[in-house]
């Protein structure tokens, strides 16, 4: 099983790292939480409401947000037409159907905004087919925060990036508001170090450690794993 | 940021202005048309426009939204059967027929789209290729009410008005100009929807609707919707066709109908409404002038057909894409 | 009581011709991913040519083997100028349209060649008559049309579960790209798999004449159930092929019968069930 019998609490605001290696079912537990795939057994809850049957379009709208390990865009389609359907949906605007979409200014001030925080602003008007991996990585982010969810669920949101993308990266992740509840995936420890409150560490699907960053460095049973991994 | 999107406005509204003047030409054509031409000429004009709302309402399924359906003359027919029932029970009256055929085909719609909606991709193709072959057989069998393989006929063209100030299109011109003003409802209606919000969930949907369920859209209601905007557009071009030949026949729920819209699809560019609309043009025209030469126009059609599949699939609007890049390219190579 | 048994063998027998077509597309799907739209017109074709042997050379039994052969030909060589030129994840679309192209061709040139009207190919001698079964008189030929659809289930049963060219098939339906990773030659095998299922309709084709006659429409008739046979079944199971035709061969059969205005409206109210409560068919692969 991909994901056994894992209990995991998260406080709101907190931002939990979830590690492994390979295979552990981090990418599988997302799609519990986000609703890509339904559990055989347990439940999920979201601010004590129990969310487990609903499919994924409804927790979206909820504010669970996310990120995909491999880009996830709409590759035929600009940067801003990327972030368009996405800030359009959070305005209410996506069941408009009798004016154009460029005569909603909001719209389109929000898509230029997000576009600039994220460095894209150069690339709005490019195929998001053509973006460098890392500008890709970018819009990945962009699409999730255009949701301005509560929780933010970042499937290794530096993956593949150079260090001067990573450190961008790490920075923009950092200055989130804090009333997003983040949960990262990633392999990278220097960014699981400088951006958790908590990690959680699953292996072959369960979790073998749980707790504040310090705990975790000295478990035992987590250095097993990775090193006897290595 | 502020330069970047001045620059924008500003392209946008020179092309939005050539775009208006070339519009405004083609209106002016259209109306002095009939008076410029023969009368068989003039049928021609009307059956392309007619094809044109149809392939542009395949465009917004298909092109838009990405639900390839092979089965879009299931609506189209429909609409010819609702209209000559009508016209040959009751009314000829636009203000009656054109109801019947929006809100039948409309519900057509939402049933066969409930089904239809529920399947992905490959199912979703075949589901509607046997809805569209199940009306079909309906048609040809039901002959008390159908006329069976004769279809309906006699059905006479339509009127609009109530009471003592009705009007009867009962000329070619006058039809044409009937047709003409369907074709530009259609075309300004479609493109509305199509540069709309809801419109650019389409598009989402049809690049990556995994996505778009991720970031909070109900696709299947958007899916829903765009199959009935798709089905009720067909139905009033096959409707407004029964009016014309005065007949609706079975041929219009059959699978060489909604092949030939098809490939009035790819012929022209999917995604770009423009595209369905020459493509009308093309594959109405075509066939015209080859029956002149050879009964085996439907052959030609189909190579035709295949050509563009294997080497310009993205029609001529493609082609013309292809053709203004390379244009671009060498201009800025000179400078 | 007879109409019943009469009906029910009717059935069985369509069942089985269904089954010869729906392998074929099956088998043509789950490995190249392409929906086949011109099978029918292969049946069709099949059908034809076996009309044109009896009526050339007098020999059924002949036909049963060339036309096939002949049409799997013609199917290695649409693979292998065309349809290859299609490949690539993005151009399933075009591969399907390509195949409805074709299917609007054969329907013109098989109309032209042989005629609008519709013709009838007598069963062999050997098969012709009737004998009793339980309490009426079935022609023999069809009850042998019923055994020939059962070796032949079985026997694509064992190609596929047992021998090596069955294992690198389902191997191919399940990840094609592997498949090719491990040195085997994917190309081949796409157009092995093309003109065998197109083989398989022309061998419908034959087989079916002596019951469904040969006319134009004829193939997409016969299109429009296989399809729906598959969908109803499972794309890309033999499984599925199997009991898909069976269930949508006794609904059009009984409903000919019993609702003929209405039968192809049975037939989509049946389909329209089976997906409700199964999304991907009777005993298709969930996700696929």
């Amino acid at each position: 099983m991909a994901v056994n019998n894992v209990s995991i609490a998260v406080e709101a605001g907190e931002r939990r790292a979830i590690i492994g290696p390979n295979g552990a079912g981090k990418t599988t537990f997302f799609n519990l939480l986000s609703g890509e795939l339904r559990p055989l057994s347990g439940h999920i809850f979201l601010d004590e409401r129990e969310i487990t049957p609903l499919p994924p379009h409804q927790r979206a709208r909820l504010g669970i947000g996310r990120t995909f390990q491999r880009n996830n865009l709409f590759l035929g389609l600009t940067v801003y037409e990327n972030i368009q359907l996405a800030v359009q949906q959070r305005l209410g605007l996506a069941s408009r159907w009798l004016r154009p979409a460029r005569t909603f200014e909001d719209l389109d001030r929000e898509v230029v905004g997000l576009a600039t925080t994220l460095g894209l602003e150069g690339r709005l008007f490019e195929p998001a087919g053509s973006l460098s991996y890392g500008e890709q990585r970018q819009l990945e982010i962009a699409l999730a925060l255009a949701m301005r969810p509560r929780v933010l669920l970042l499937d290794e949101p530096t993956a593949g990036m150079s260090p001067a993308e990573t450190a961008k990266m790490v920075q923009m992740i950092a200055g989130l508001p804090r009333d997003v509840t983040l949960l990262i995936i990633e392999h990278d420890m220097d960014v699981v170090f400088s951006l958790a409150d908590r990690i959680t560490v699953l292996h072959y699907g369960q979790v073998i450690a749980d707790g504040v960053p310090e705990e975790v460095k000295g478990n035992p049973k987590v250095l097993e794993v990775y090193l006897g991994e290595a | 940021m502020a330069a970047i999107t001045s620059r924008l406005a500003r392209a946008r509204v020179r092309l939005a202005r050539r775009r208006t003047w070339w519009l405004a030409g083609l209106v002016l054509v259209a109306l002095v048309y009939p008076y410029v031409v023969r009368p068989y000429q003039l049928s021609l004009a009307i059956e392309v426009l007619i094809f044109a709302i149809f392939a542009m309402s395949l465009d917004i399924l298909l092109g838009y939204t990405g639900l390839v359906s092979f089965g879009h003359a299931a609506f189209f027919g429909l609409g010819a059967y609702l209209v000559a029932y009508t016209t040959l029970g009751v009314t000829n009256n636009l203000l009656v027929t054109l109801p019947v055929v929006v809100a039948g085909t409309a519900l057509a719609a939402l049933v066969a789209g409930f089904f239809a909606i529920r399947t992905s991709g490959i199912y979703f193709l075949m589901v509607t290729l046997a809805f569209a072959q199940m009306l079909f057989s309906i048609a040809i069998r039901w002959s008390s009410v159908t006329g069976g393989s004769d279809g309906l006929s006699g059905v006479a063209r339509p009127a609009i008005g109530l009471g003592p100030l009705s009007y009867t299109f009962d000329s070619r011109t006058s039809f044409y100009y009937l047709v003409l003003a369907f074709f530009i409802f259609s075309w300004w209606f479609l493109r509305r929807v199509v540069d709309s919000p809801f419109g650019w969930a389409l598009r989402g949907i049809r690049e990556n609707e995994q996505r778009m369920l991720a970031l909070g859209y109900n696709t299947f209601r958007y899916k829903m919707a765009a199959f009935v905007i798709a089905g009720v557009f067909a139905g009033v071009a096959g409707m407004l066709l029964t009016q014309f030949f005065r007949h609706a026949a079975p041929e219009n729920l059959y699978w060489t109908t909604s092949g030939q819209v098809m490939i009035m699809l790819i012929v022209g560019g999917t995604g770009t409404l423009t595209g369905p609309v020459l493509g009308a043009a093309v594959i109405r025209l075509l066939p015209n002038y080859l029956s002149t030469y050879t009964d085996r126009w439907q052959t030609v059609l189909g190579l035709t057909f295949i050509l563009f599949v294997l080497f310009a699939p993205r029609g001529i609007m493609g082609l013309w894409e292809r053709f203004r890049q390379r244009g671009e390219n060498r201009e800025h190579s000179a400078d | 009581m007879e109409t019943l048994i009469i009906q029910l063998l009717n059935g069985l027998v369509f069942s089985m011709l269904l089954f010869t077509m729906a392998a074929g597309l099956s088998l043509i799907f789950g490995q190249m991913d392409v929906i086949n739209l011109a099978h029918g017109s292969f049946y069709l074709l099949g059908g034809y040519i076996g009309l044109t042997m009896v009526r050339r050379l007098g020999s059924f039994w002949l036909a049963l083997v060339v036309a096939p052969l002949v049409v799997g030909a013609l199917g290695l060589a649409l693979e292998y100028f065309f349809l290859r030129r299609l490949y690539g994840r993005h151009r399933h679309l075009d591969q399907v349209l390509f195949t409805f192209g074709l299917a609007l061709i054969a329907a013109d040139l098989i109309r032209w060649n042989w005629g609008a009207y519709v013709e009838s190919v007598p069963p062999p001698e050997l098969l012709s008559g009737q004998i009793p079964v339980f309490t009426v008189q079935f022609p023999v030929y069809r009850l042998s049309l019923i055994a020939v659809g059962v070796t032949l289930a079985l026997g694509l049963g064992l190609l596929l579960e047992r021998t090596r060219i069955g294992a690198i098939i389902r191997a191919g339906v399940a990840d094609a790209e592997m498949v090719s990773a491990l040195g085997i030659d994917i190309h081949k095998v796409f157009a092995g798999v093309f003109a065998l299922g197109v083989a398989l309709a022309a061998l419908a084709g034959v087989l079916g004449a002596p019951v469904l006659n040969l006319y134009p429409g004829l193939d997409f008739e016969i299109l429009i159930l296989t399809l729906v046979v598959v969908v109803v079944g499972g794309l890309g199971t033999l499984r599925g092929a199997f009991f898909g035709s069976l269930l949508i061969g006794m609904a059009d059969t009984f409903g000919k019968a019993f609702l003929p205005e209405f039968a192809l409206f049975l037939i989509f109210a049946v389909m329209a069930v089976v997906l409700l409560l199964r999304p991907s068919g009777l005993f298709g692969l969930e996700g696929t």
